[in-house]
């Protein structure tokens, strides 16, 4: 937690010029297959129907995804979920979902990073690239903002500010056109080097959260700092 | 032909200065704050301002298609009042309220300025109180007048002396006898041909469109995958999936945009010609007007083709540019210049008309289609007329309906009882039965045009009087049962589910009934042709 707190502050020290005046998340992306079920097992958890979010689970990409992923996720993820949605532990289940989610954000955060340093790449190109895969990401982050910042305030706080500094950084915003900050703003002057030293931090913040996170629900303690209804 | 000009002028200016149109309609916006409701916030207000620049776009863009629509319906049920209502007064009333419904498509200019200024609900509101109910009701009065006119002559066989001649649309002043009067005179075989080999080119591409989907979706997929850097693909899947379905909606509404303007235009083409042959009287002008209007009316509807086809392999923003340049701007100017050009030799013979002196034009009369088939045509445009009108004023009833219908049948529709998840399926339900009967009203519009126009050529230009026959006879029974298949998929929906509905409709209505008009209009193309090349190689002077 420390270290995560730590890593928090660093970023924001470390980020402290044009980047730092910027609006955050004002931009909600569309579903994707992941996110789409991942919602109806939250939906259908929240309407106290188990069964049924245990079955969409099951069924779903999400279940697949986290197969495919299994060596990579926190261990005894998977059953640990199923079993949440079977006893109806809605913040067991919420933390556990949130895992997923900052996993997912973390894997095209990586990618954004990697696609930086492409030297195949024209620069345009490959901070075009990135910026995508950032986009990518914020789908994922924004549903587990929640979580993450009742667990620890300052680390979700960090992660959306990073998210709009690593966009700004390579060119572009996070915000929409239409929104007046941002319509009269101008673009900032790409920085490959800032926006990685803010992708690597990102993803330090999130591995640690998926450890922390992980131990919490194990211990049974999501309940802590996550409403119960 | 003015509605015809405005509508397709407004078409084009719409498309060259959409930027310009939202930025001027949410400054606007922005600045009326309290007229749009508005927070005041901008990042709060973005949404409900790009929504009513939406819907304002949504009126000019009703402008272009109720336009060219409503021109096309004016003219031909004119010409048909004119010819098949025999008491003055009935003919005179019908033309008035025909008249009066030239209003209609105004009323979506009046819609989108009226947005602007006096805010969305109370815009429309107004639009539609003020413009489009009574120059909507005044058209389906004047239709389902025209229609009982025609009916009247198909059951009673003594009214029967019609069908020997097309009568212009001026009431007449002395002579209550139609064959006194001079009728629409024939257009150019060649001309004629264009017209309706568009019409079959577009029948066709929305069929093909239609029924091979998925396999069109899947080739321009590969070859967008095979150009990942043009199309900015990532190597990432879910990243990549969003821009290729973008690029795959915009290429299917390439398709989409050729199969309207071409069935559009094709009828554009025919209608125009038929007012050149029978107005204009100067040969060289004719002449003129012909070659304009057919090259830049046949070319243009291939623009959108052109634009579909170059996306997978040019990127979306080239393929634009290449088709509007190279195909879409010259042939549109040409078809607008022949159109505004028209309407001066035409506001000529009006003023003359109006002097007692007429013009004549040479060329031989023209017949009109076969009374069952003008019957058929105009009972479909007066029902398609009212589907549109049910379609906007009963919306929300009729979602509410479907909607009963639709949660009354969990299992089928894969309902699982949480408001949550059910919610978007049965909103995605309600959005394509609400397309399906749009689609309804618009194919219901399109094919009675499309019955009239085909009609005429059968009857005149395929010479084999027993081929006319069949023809006409396919395209009445074709034509008018084919829109149901709309209405019948959009009714199912909520009953049987998305796709067990769409198949029903597919074999029992769209396949028989869709392509025995498609075959009628294919066939005729092809008479015209073999006609056009036997005369060629008979008398190799002629024009």
């Amino acid at each position: 937690m420390r270290r995560a707190l730590g890593s928090a502050l660093i970023l924001f020290v470390a980020i402290s010029d044009p980047a730092a005046a910027h609006h955050v998340g004002v931009f909600i992306p569309k579903d994707d297959d992941i996110t789409r079920n991942l919602k109806e097992i939250r939906y259908a958890a929240e309407a106290g129907r188990p069964v049924l979010a245990v079955k969409l689970f099951d069924e779903g990409i999400v279940h697949t995804t986290m197969e495919k992923e299994e060596k990579r996720l926190p261990r005894g993820l998977e059953d640990g979920l199923r079993a949440a949605l079977h006893r109806q532990d809605r913040p067991g289940t919420e933390l556990r979902l949130a895992i997923v989610l900052a996993f997912l954000t973390r894997e095209r955060l990586s990618n954004a990073r990697a696609r930086i340093h492409r030297p195949d790449l024209r620069p345009e190109r490959r901070r075009e690239q990135a910026r995508k895969l950032i986009n990518a990401a914020w789908r994922y982050y924004n549903l587990a903002d929640f979580v993450i910042t009742a667990q620890d305030a300052r680390t979700g706080v960090a992660l959306r500010i990073g998210f709009e500094d690593a966009q700004t950084y390579l060119g572009g915003m996070m915000v929409d056109p239409m929104w007046a900050a941002a319509a009269n703003a101008k673009p900032a002057e790409p920085d490959e080097g800032k926006a990685t030293a803010v992708i690597d931090g990102m993803v330090r913040i999130l591995a640690r959260f998926m450890a922390d996170a992980a131990r919490i629900a194990r211990a049974g303690q999501a309940g802590r700092f996550l409403p119960r209804r | 032909m003015l509605l015809l000009a405005l509508g397709a002028t407004g078409g084009a200016l719409m498309s060259v200065l959409q930027p310009q149109i939202r930025q001027y309609a949410s400054e606007r916006i922005f600045a009326a704050r309290e007229v749009h409701t508005l927070s005041g916030s901008r990042d709060y207000d973005a949404d409900v301002v790009n929504e009513i620049v939406f819907t304002i776009e949504a009126g000019l863009s009703f402008f272009h298609t109720h336009g060219e629509g409503m021109g096309l319906v004016l003219l031909f049920a004119a010409a048909l009042v004119a010819s098949l209502a025999r008491p003055r007064m009935l003919r005179g009333g019908l033309q008035w309220l025909l008249g009066l419904s030239a209003l209609f498509p105004v009323g979506y200019l009046a819609y989108s300025a009226f947005i602007l200024v006096y805010g969305r609900d109370r815009g429309i509101a107004l639009a539609e109180r003020m413009l489009l109910i009574p120059a909507g009701s005044s058209a389906i009065l004047a239709l389902a007048g025209l229609a009982g006119a025609a009916g009247l002559l198909l059951v009673n066989r003594r009214l029967r002396r019609t069908g020997e001649m097309l009568l212009p649309s001026t009431p007449p002043t002395d002579a209550d006898n139609a064959d006194d009067r001079d009728g629409w005179k024939r257009p150019p075989r060649a001309v004629v041909l264009a017209a309706v080999l568009l019409i079959a080119l577009a029948e066709l591409g929305g069929a093909a469109m239609g029924r091979f989907k998925a396999e069109i979706d899947s080739f321009t997929s590969a070859r967008v995958r095979e150009r990942p850097d043009l199309h900015g693909l990532v190597g990432s899947p879910d990243v990549d999936a969003e821009i290729l379905e973008e690029i795959r909606v915009k290429a299917d509404a390439g398709l989409r945009l050729f199969h309207l303007h071409g069935e559009g235009v094709g009828l554009m083409l025919f209608a125009a010609a038929l007012v050149i042959a029978t107005y204009v009287s100067a040969p060289r002008l004719r002449w003129v007007l012909y070659a304009a209007l057919t090259v830049g009316g046949f070319v243009f509807p291939f623009g959108y083709l052109v634009r579909s086809g170059l996306i997978p392999f040019r990127g979306v923003d080239a393929a634009r540019t290449a088709a509007a340049f190279s195909v879409l701007v010259p042939s549109g100017i040409l078809l607008l210049l022949a159109l505004w050009t028209l309407l001066l030799p035409l506001g000529r013979a009006l003023l003359a008309r109006r002097r007692g002196a007429t013009e004549e034009t040479a060329g031989s009369a023209v017949r009109p289609p076969l009374l069952v088939l003008v019957v058929a045509a105009l009972v479909l445009l007066v029902l398609a007329e009212v589907g549109g009108g049910v379609m906007t004023a009963f919306k929300v009833d009729l979602d509410r309906a479907r909607r009963a219908q639709a949660e009354a049948r969990p299992l089928i529709h894969g309902l699982v009882g949480v408001r949550q998840i059910d919610g978007p399926v049965i909103d995605a339900l309600l959005s394509r039965a609400d397309f399906a009967l749009r689609l309804f009203h618009l194919h219901g519009e399109g094919m009675a045009l499309v019955m009239v126009a085909g009609g005429i050529i059968a009857r005149n230009f395929v010479s084999s009087r027993a081929l006319a026959g069949l023809l006409q006879a396919m395209l009445a029974v074709g034509g008018f049962l084919y829109p149901f298949g709309y209405l019948a998929w959009s009714l199912m929906i909520p009953v049987l589910g998305l796709q067990p509905s769409r198949d029903l409709a597919e074999v029992f209505v769209w396949v028989p009934f869709g392509g025995a008009a498609l075959v009628a209009i294919s066939v005729t193309a092809l008479v015209l042709a073999g006609e056009l090349l036997l005369a060629a190689g008979a008398s190799p002077g002629d024009p």
